[in-house]
């Protein structure tokens, strides 16, 4: 064969080579059964009594929403996450069943919220029928301790039973003996109010009252002042020691400025209250002084400043200008939840999803921490702290562990 | 001893309570039978109206930081609109027609439910635009002291007394006034001697609407306000009017004196004789006194009254 055939022939294969590197198709993408858009419910009290902490919550969810969907993204999975928000007006808690089939409608296989327990309590049956996962950050109304067969609710907040030893801890340790009580009638409040009066008793503590009123009905606190200050009179007049536990929401700022028009002897005495109001900027809008002086030492579930909690703060800051509260940073830790454990499922499967959620859940690390749950479906019991207000501001004045259930405080109140 | 017992020290709040408490819902209810005088028509929106008073004065104090007083007269006029509004837009065409007053009822239950949503849109848009809480709102840590005692009590009193006397000259010595009673007592006979049914009923509307606006302008000095609270009042509101007498005006400041009476001094009495646990059923009063006038007073508290003057 003549030499330039020969290299005719190598030129050619060359090229061949290099026509054929260039044609040759991209990979394909990785097989999915994934929907290209992945509804989400998300379930919040906009409007009622708890309407502020549904503000807040929705505003973590939205930051969670655009992350969730970078994140899919830079993955390559050709899937976006869309959050479909619901109100569930707060009460009466019959809505939150109509909002959850309105979702059902829409396709929704999982759910995130269900603000209090009453509402939790309301969509039980039809989310287990269904096979909804329902993974709510808000809700701590006690459960059993082991979740029944078939339960498709997961909640990443321990439930509110830890609060009365906490409370109960940090009256021992402040040298307080009686304390007088007064509580709102919703699910939430009543859960907290047994769990106090139960660890209480259980110390040896006295309970000088136990008064209910009726929430949100209750605007003029007159007679629950007069009550309390009835209980409590006979106490100071004998120079004891009494603390007055405020088991109340966002209304304390309204008995505290109420009182302060009546110029009630209650606010000489140091107020407790739930983490319903802890660290809340509403009440130092509302009633900044008298909260000042009654110092409002109240406990809430330990939130690590975390980098994920950092930036969520940041962003909802910007968005409506208020921090999120710790019910907010868990329902952005819900929805990563729910989005990891839809991506690992690998299908919009209620019942795979639900699975998956314990196993995602305990690797997670977010903006309230690890979320490693229970066998009742609950977050594992958190480290809890208190804040009250301290030159007109929340300070963290205490940390309490459930492990050896002590207080330490961080400064004098 | 009476005067002595309400000089008391521990009492006189509670006396202060009741009277500021009953001063604000006397505003409300006085709206409510003002329209029920001059329409037949149960405002059902009255409590979005009251609710929207108390926006509008918060709104003010956002947007400029004056003392939140001085937003009652803004909300006067703002609500007064709204009233206009749901009688020119809504009603008014429905009467017209010749609707049956329970659809016009309906008719004012529906403009509550589109207004409720308004103020949640003007809320969500007050916390986004100014960062400012606008659910659970309470402005008395901007009240002024006067004698020991919160300003919201020498206002609201006043207000109320002041609304009271202006009513009372209108209907009884202007020729407004004269037309306005003409109409409420029969409107074929009214039109039939040239008077403006309509115009008289447009302001009727405008007067409750105000009415409305300015108790709920005041109503933050007492007390948290949200979206919501007027729709929790207004119970309490249809109680005090109807207690107070359907058939008078000032009916409702009767009643809403006799309930805040009840709920607040009464419990008060009743769970230091018997116990705190009474206080849990304080909402019940209102409708346990309105059961109890009907029985002994069909016609109402300024109904008995009127009856024993004759």
């Amino acid at each position: 064969m003549r030499p330039i055939v020969i290299v005719f022939i190598i030129i050619a294969l060359l090229v061949g080579v290099g026509i054929g590197y260039a044609i040759v198709p991209a990979p394909a993408p990785p097989k999915t059964t994934l929907p290209s858009t992945i509804p989400i419910g998300v379930m919040v009290t906009l409007t009622g009594s708890f309407s502020s902490y549904g503000a807040r919550a929705e505003a973590a969810a939205k930051v969670a929403n655009t992350q969730i969907n970078d994140y899919a993204k830079s993955l390559g999975i050709p899937t976006t996450f869309n959050f479909l928000y619901e109100d569930t007006q707060t009460s009466p808690p019959s809505v939150a069943l109509t909002e959850l089939q309105t979702l059902y409608t829409q396709g929704v296989k999982v759910v995130i919220g269900g603000m209090t327990s009453g509402e939790m309590a309301a969509i039980d049956s039809f989310a287990d029928t269904n096979h909804i996962v329902v993974i709510d950050g808000t809700s701590t109304a006690s459960r059993g301790s082991v979740a029944p067969p078939g339960d498709y609710e997961f909640r990443d907040m321990p439930a509110g039973g830890a609060e009365g030893a906490a409370l109960t801890a940090a009256f021992m340790s402040k040298g307080y003996k009686n304390v007088a009580m007064i509580s709102s009638s919703d699910t939430y409040s009543l859960s907290i109010r047994q769990a106090f009066k139960d660890a209480w008793l259980a110390a040896g503590g006295n309970l000088v009252s136990d008064i209910n009123y009726s929430y949100p009905a209750t605007t003029d606190f007159t007679v629950q002042l007069n009550a309390l200050q009835s209980a409590v009179a006979p106490l100071v007049a004998q120079n004891k020691s009494v603390a007055i536990f405020a088991n109340m929401w966002e209304d304390v700022a309204t008995m505290l400025t109420q009182a302060k028009s009546s110029n009630s002897p209650l606010l000489s005495l140091t107020w407790f209250g739930p983490d319903t109001y802890a660290q809340d900027n509403t009440i130092i809008s509302n009633a900044g002084a008298e909260a000042n002086q009654v110092k409002l030492i109240s406990v809430i579930f330990a939130a690590p400043l975390t980098p994920s909690h950092a930036e969520l703060n940041t962003a909802v800051n910007a968005s409506i200008g208020q921090e999120p509260d710790i019910y907010a940073c868990a329902t952005y830790d819900a929805a990563w939840i729910a989005a990891l454990s839809i991506l690992s499922a690998g299908q919009y499967n209620g019942t795979l999803i639900k699975t998956a959620v314990p196993t995602i859940a305990g690797q997670y690390y977010g903006a309230t921490g690890n979320t490693a749950l229970n066998p009742s479906g609950d977050r594992n019991t958190m480290d809890m702290e208190f804040w009250a207000v301290v030159s007109g501001t929340w300070e963290r004045v205490a940390t309490y562990s459930s492990v050896d259930q002590s207080v330490t405080w961080l400064m004098a109140v | 001893m009476g005067c002595v017992g309400l000089l008391n020290p521990v009492a006189l709040p509670t006396i202060i309570s009741w009277l500021t408490y009953s001063s604000l819902l006397s505003m409300m209810a006085l709206g409510v039978t003002l329209l029920y005088r001059t329409t037949k028509v149960a405002n059902f929106a009255h409590a979005s109206l009251v609710t929207s008073g108390a926006y509008v004065a918060y709104s003010i104090v956002v947007v400029l930081h004056p003392n939140p007083y001085l937003g009652v007269p803004l909300a006067f006029a703002v609500v007064g609109g709204l009233g206009l509004l749901l009688f020119y837009g809504v009603l008014e065409p429905m009467r017209r027609r010749h609707s049956p007053t329970v659809m016009l009822m309906v008719a004012t239950l529906a403009f509550d439910i589109v207004l409720f949503g308004v103020l949640n849109i003007l809320a969500d848009y007050l916390a986004s635009t100014y960062f400012v809480p606008s659910r659970n709102i309470l402005l008395s840590s901007s009240d002024f002291t006067f004698m020991g005692q919160p300003g919201i009590f020498f206002v609201a009193v006043g207000v109320l007394s002041l609304c009271s006397v202006v009513l009372y000259f209108l209907l009884n010595f202007t020729t407004l006034g004269i037309a306005l009673r003409a109409s409420m007592e029969n409107s074929s006979l009214a039109q039939a001697i040239g008077v403006n049914v309509t115009l008289m009923l447009a302001i009727s509307w405008f007067a409750a609407g105000g009415l409305a606006g300015v108790s709920g302008a005041l109503l933050p000095m007492w007390t948290l306000v949200n979206p919501n609270t007027g729709t929790v009042l207004l119970a309490s509101m249809f109680c005090a009017s109807i207690v107070g007498g359907l058939d008078e005006i000032y009916g409702a400041v009767l009643g809403g004196f006799l309930l805040g009476f009840v709920d607040v001094v009464g419990t008060s009495v009743l769970a230091s004789s018997i116990g705190a646990w009474i206080a849990f059923y304080e909402p019940a009063v209102p409708l346990v006194v309105l059961a109890a006038t009907l029985i002994l007073a069909p016609k109402g508290l300024a109904g008995f009254l009127s009856r024993r003057r004759k």
